[in-house]
């Protein structure tokens, strides 16, 4: 029974263990937090937030095309190799623009209707993105600095605030994380009817907690140091910025990237200090890495659907 | 409180730090003052008594290196934090060599130079007051520190002035060579104690900065 949901669950794994850097990994390198208890924490909240909050994203998957059993399999199945390789590859790589990129390929495949409407708030979401998220960091900093100085009276005083905040803020990510992700990792299973929403936003908010809990170490170590350079404020402003962005994608239904929400939230800070904290090569990869995850995974998904359509052709639908 | 965080115990200790090195300097001053008194016996055994209050700031600087590695304050100020109480702590030493210097050596302070010694003395040690501020008002308020560092600076600046007197009359007295030199030694060991004291503002200044946004 479980089994046609693995390549969901092992997408959520993959899921798990690359983004958990997005929420507590600058705070991890920073040493604000144990990774141990960071881990634990982003497991709890991402579960919590997956569960109260993940349902609105299925609609938003499901609805693109007509999914069935096999589609959904080979689109959760495609998005997992697709995340998979790239991240082995070392190229910036989102979720749902993989989810999305197979849902497409099997569509143009089938000759299904897809929904081009809906794609485009998808499209017009994921450019918001970085762009939302640089806003919510630019007033975010500029609002909580004065707030800081007057509270950071001493170095314990400082201390202290930092390592609340670090929690308390990286719970909040976790929790807009599993929110909105967790659409990803099982979005084509609800849209083919396999599964219940609820009972997906379990599945899928434990898929990434076992991501969270067995593999972050080193994606939370590399890619989290990439923000470690900011001093802890700046870090802690950025996280929340992306935290906000998720949780707000989540509440409209449209899974988005984190790793495009930190990005957009380090351009943001950047532009309130004067300086330019993401390099143009940086950016440049973003998006090669944004239309890569779309093209791939549309491509592998269209070739994995046409050879199983010869050997199993009503399997298609 | 009935619970104390790393950073509070680490910030306590520091305190306790502090003071046993203002006693090595207290002994240092009382070995000088006893010293140019001709009083040997007095100044040998302040000597002592600053050697014993350099060991024991030794002890609670490694009390609180230990904690810094179990973990207390973020890793961007634990290295500064270190670096103050390792700079705080070479006072005490310097406090230490110089009471040895003294007793040990015993150079020959001609009798119109030994206020000018006292004074050069007493004006490196008083640095020590605005820095024993400075570093306790980190756990209170970051501008009194502020405050402290540039009153440190001053003060330093004040203690070269002097140094550069004493040490023009030094060499414009009829001694041997040998015998300036030897007191152009024990100068540059008393306002060692400035420099390090200044060193370890800049370090203050630094924890500060640091907190800035």
């Amino acid at each position: 029974m479980i089994f046609k949901f693995l390549p969901g669950l092992y997408l959520g794994w993959g899921l798990g263990s690359n983004d958990a850097a997005n929420v507590f990994g600058p705070q991890v390198n920073a040493g604000t937090i144990r990774y141990r208890n960071a881990v634990i924490l982003a497991a709890i909240f991402i579960i919590i937030g997956a569960v109260l909050e993940g349902r609105g994203g299925f609609s938003t998957i499901g609805g693109i095309s007509t999914l069935v059993l096999a589609t959904a399999i080979i689109g959760a199945l495609a998005a997992a190799i697709t995340v998979n390789v790239m991240s082995h590859l070392g190229l910036p790589v989102s979720t749902s623009q993989a989810v999305i990129g197979s849902i497409i390929g099997l569509s143009l495949l089938n000759r299904n209707p897809v929904d081009y409407a809906r794609l485009s708030k998808i499209f017009i979401c994921w450019m918001l993105t970085p762009l939302g998220s640089a806003i919510f960091a630019f007033v975010l900093y500029n609002l909580l600095a004065v707030i800081w100085q007057r509270r950071a009276r001493n170095l314990i005083m400082f201390n202290s605030t930092v390592k609340l905040l670090s929690i308390l803020i990286g719970c909040y990510a976790a929790y807009g994380l599993g929110a909105n992700n967790v659409a990803n990792v099982m979005g084509t299973f609800v849209g083919a009817n396999l599964i219940s929403p609820f009972w997906a936003t379990i599945l899928g908010g434990i898929s990434i907690c076992t991501g969270v809990l067995t593999y972050s170490r080193k994606v939370m170590y590399t890619v989290g140091k990439k923000l470690t350079p900011l001093d802890p404020f700046t870090a802690l402003v950025a996280v929340m910025a992306e935290a906000l962005t998720l949780h707000i994608f989540a509440m409209i239904g449209v899974p988005v990237s984190s790793s495009q929400a930190v990005v957009g939230a380090v351009v943001g800070v950047g532009l309130v200090k004067g300086t330019n904290m993401i390099n143009r090569a940086t950016l440049i990869m973003i998006l090669v890495g944004w239309i890569l995850a779309l093209i791939g995974s549309a491509v592998l998904a269209y070739i994995m659907g046409w050879l199983v359509g010869r050997w199993w052709p009503l399997a298609m639908g | 409180m009935w619970w104390k965080s790393e950073e509070s115990k680490v910030m306590a200790l520091i305190e306790e730090h502090l003071k046993k090195v203002e006693e090595s300097l207290k002994g240092m001053m009382s070995t000088i003052e006893d010293y140019l008194k001709g009083q040997m016996d007095s100044a040998e055994s302040y000597t002592s008594k600053t050697r014993q209050a350099e060991s024991e700031a030794d002890e609670l600087r490694r009390t609180i290196s230990d904690l810094l590695h179990r973990g207390a304050f973020l890793p961007i100020f634990r290295e500064d934090v270190m670096q103050l109480v390792g700079m705080v702590d070479r006072i005490a030493e310097c406090a230490q060599d110089c009471s040895k210097f003294i007793t040990i050596q015993r150079p020959d302070v001609p009798d119109d130079l030994r206020e000018d010694f006292l004074k050069v003395a007493r004006d490196s040690v008083a640095i020590m007051s605005p820095l024993d501020e400075g570093v306790n008002n980190l756990s209170e308020d970051f501008s009194i520190t502020r405050e402290k560092v540039a009153q440190i600076h001053r003060m330093e600046s004040d203690v070269d002035e002097l140094e550069w007197q004493l040490s023009r009359r030094i060499f414009s007295t009829d001694l041997e060579l040998a015998c300036k030199m030897h007191l152009r030694q024990l100068v540059d060991m008393i306002v060692a104690i400035s420099d390090i004291a200044e060193d370890a503002a800049e370090i203050l200044e630094t924890l500060v900065v640091k907190k800035q946004v």
